[in-house]
């Protein structure tokens, strides 16, 4: 009975300690010297910050996506730190590998949450929806190289670039306000998940507001390798603008498939939809000559925008065998978002996770070197979508990135509109 | 009734794909009691050779064919001699274990060899090859998979019937104990076993990749599509799977071409899940599939 007791208060005295240990183990890492209070990942002593990156290193979205995120996003900050670092202070990175995996991702996001400052890259819509609750909780921001407009409103995530639901938009605004289409035929294929669902919500407002003639919206699983269905049921409806929610293995299918039917509409890309694999591919590279891509920021190697030279000396200097690839520029250019909020928290003396909070919803605006434009935050989500922007782009085999400008840098009105 | 007949056409040439990976499955099953969860990640290793040896090596169509299928075979054959011979007596479970290490193992080869991104894929054919007849187009691809299915069938069935080895897979699928009192070498057996799965999966693999033009390292779930067929089919029987493979080639591209039609809570993916729920059904009716052997015990 006595020992039934003594077990009975053991039990209690844990539970009662339980919150005051989970406040230590928030507050223990948070610490000040010199007016600079500093949270997880922050050493004083020896003048670092500690910056996560959740990415796939292996299977197979580690090579043409995650690894060339990352090396951008090492490559920015080698750069600054051997240029001094952040008011002196270097930034070091916490890599883990998350196969593309949300399991895995969240498992690797709790290995490193108590020793990291902020995460510098999460990458995928998957994986980030995966982890969101748990950084809200831990007030951990997260620069996400994901384009999801659900991911988009979330309070400690960081978008860089136009979301997907607004690139189909543009993409309409282009055909009826920019080439003076009125009411064409248009359609969506799209496959069956987020990243579809994405570009079908944004289909479903173009339609609304450019007063579109819609006559197909058909998907397809991501397994699928025969699309003869879909291409068919696209033919019978007779749409002249055809909008792809796919990636490019399904893209080259879908393409080849239609044009064996006989079917040759205007192909309209997602950003994720093409890869400059494709212009390989000799049958097919006729075929998606013809096809427009929707996405922004400025081709590898267009030393017209300011940012441009210095990414192309921190590639060669630090990552030499990296090829010309969108990704890494895309990694190089969220790490300025990373970095201004990293200097302005700085500035405001407060290198804790809320003080990097604050930091960010200060931020209003950040130039990115023109390798993306400016981005734009503020507290509501509508203002926390960065940008509404998108280019309209032409394959062009003869180009470096395979794609030529064919429109300017625009926001169309549904985009502008667009609440999230 | 063009759209319907192109929707039958396309179905027939994707299911003869299904038939040609799920006969690869039952081949092993019937000679060796295990699934090979590998299936998928042979045809992988096989298309990607046949890619390399057309755009890489610049070999012409009908050398690349062969040497994929080589390549394939010998894996089949080296896995089955060094590592599943150790392994008989174990328990089906562990085997089946083995296979999906050698699966993660040869996917992990494709991606460190070839790389993670999308590659070309090796095809003999313009894209537009072929025949329109009464509004149906009849493409060349689709016609040389559906050609090959049949003759690889028709070559089977000799086999099994009329040839000393295909007589004794059969023996040694029907008792084994029974066929080495017979004289019969059952350890070739399961190497014929392995090395002919791997061949006829890889020439799904590389039909289907035709169609496709571009493969990347989940080429090889296709496999787990032909999966239902072979369950469909019954997973001893060959026939079995290759009019399990038809059926579900079918039913998925029609289902496919015309759930648009229906309301979308029921129509929006329907095609994904139709697979499933046929084998569901039949499998209510019938436990052993289709073709399946009836399993009888004394009780």
């Amino acid at each position: 009975m006595a020992t039934k007791r003594f077990l009975f208060a053991c039990i209690l005295i844990l539970l009662a300690g339980l919150p005051i240990l989970a406040g230590c183990a928030s507050s223990s890492t948070s610490s000040s010297s010199g007016g600079l209070k500093a949270g997880p990942g922050v050493d004083l002593n020896k003048k670092t910050i500690t910056l996560g990156i959740l990415s796939p290193y292996s299977g197979p979205v580690a090579g043409p996506v995650g690894i060339p995120i990352a090396n951008g996003v090492k490559a920015f900050f080698y750069h600054v730190n051997d240029h001094g670092g952040i008011n002196g202070f270097k930034v070091q990175f916490i890599e883990q590998d998350t196969q593309y995996s949300p399991q895995l991702e969240v498992q690797k996001y709790n290995q490193i949450r108590n020793q990291v400052l902020m995460i510098a890259d999460s990458l995928g819509t998957q994986p980030t929806f995966a982890i969101k609750d748990l950084a809200a909780a831990d007030h951990m921001l997260v620069s996400a190289a994901t384009l999801s407009s659900a991911l988009a409103r979330e309070k400690y995530l960081i978008l860089v670039g136009t979301p997907y639901r607004l690139q189909v938009e543009n993409a309409f605004d282009y055909i009826v306000n920019k080439l003076g289409v009125k009411n064409p035929a248009t359609a969506i294929i799209y496959q069956n998940d987020d990243y579809g669902q994405d570009g079908l919500t944004g289909y479903r407002e173009a339609v609304s507001v450019y007063h579109l003639h819609d006559v197909a919206q058909v998907s397809f699983a991501v397994n699928d390798t025969d699309f003869t269905a879909q291409v068919a049921q696209l033919k019978a409806s007779g749409a002249k603008y055809v909008f792809m929610t796919t990636l490019p293995t399904a893209t080259a299918t879908i393409i080849a498939t239609a044009y064996k039917l006989g079917y040759n509409p205007q192909w309209i890309l997602q950003s994720p939809a093409f890869s400059i694999q494709l212009l390989a591919v000799p049958a097919l590279k006729p075929l998606i000559s013809r096809a427009w891509v929707v996405s922004q920021g400025a081709a590898w190697g267009d030393t017209s925008v300011p940012g441009m030279a210095q990414m192309l000396q921190d590639q060669a200097k630090y990552f030499p065998k990296q090829q010309p690839d969108g990704y890494f520029e895309f990694g190089y250019a969220e790490s300025y978002v990373t970095y201004a909020i990293l200097k302005k928290a700085m500035e405001n003396g407060d290198l804790t996770r809320d003080g990097l909070f604050r930091a960010f919803e200060s931020l209003q605006s950040v130039d990115m070197g023109g390798l993306l434009p400016p981005a734009h935050y503020g507290s509501t989500p509508d203002q926390r979508v960065p940008t509404r922007d998108s280019v309209i782009y032409q394959v062009d085999a003869t180009q470096p990135a395979g794609v030529k400008p064919i429109s300017p840098d625009f926001t169309g009105v549904a985009a502008q509109q667009s609440h999230f | 009734m063009a759209y319907f007949l192109q929707l039958v056409f396309a179905g027939a040439a994707q299911g003869c794909i299904y038939a040609l990976i799920g006969l690869g499955f039952s081949i092993i099953f019937k000679a060796s009691q295990v699934i090979n969860f590998a299936q998928g990640e042979l045809l992988l290793v096989g298309t990607y050779v046949v890619a390399s040896a057309v755009l890489n090596w610049h070999l012409p169509f009908l050398l690349a064919l062969p040497l994929g299928l080589l390549v394939t075979i010998v894996i089949g054959l080296l896995f089955e001699r060094l590592v599943l011979r150790r392994m008989i007596g174990r328990p089906p479970f562990t085997i089946l274990m083995i296979t999906i290490g050698l699966d993660i193992i040869l996917r992990t080869l494709v991606i460190v060899g070839w790389g993670s991104r999308t590659i070309p894929a090796a095809t003999p054919f313009a894209v537009t090859s072929g025949f329109n007849v009464a509004g149906v187009h009849l493409g060349s691809s689709d016609l040389w998979t559906i050609g090959v299915t049949i003759v690889l069938c028709a070559a089977l069935y000799y086999f099994f019937r009329h040839t000393r080895y295909g007589l004794a897979m059969r023996a040694t699928a029907l008792d084994q104990e029974a066929a080495l009192a017979m004289g019969i070498d059952v350890r070739n057996v399961y190497a014929l076993a392995w090395g002919l799965a791997a061949a006829i999966t890889t020439l799904g693999g590389v039909l289907l990749a035709i169609d496709s033009l571009a493969i990347d390292p989940n080429f090889g779930n296709a496999a787990l599509v032909a999966f239902p067929a072979i369950i469909l089919g019954g997973l001893d029987s060959v026939s079995g799977a290759v009019i399990g493979g038809v059926i579900i080639g079918l039913t998925s591209v029609l289902t496919a071409g015309y759930e648009s039609r229906l309301p979308a809570v029921v129509g929006t993916g329907l095609h994904e899940v139709t697979p499933y729920l046929i084998m569901i059904l039949i499998l209510m009716i019938r436990p052993y599939g289709l073709f399946g052997s009836r399993k009888v015990e004394r009780i």
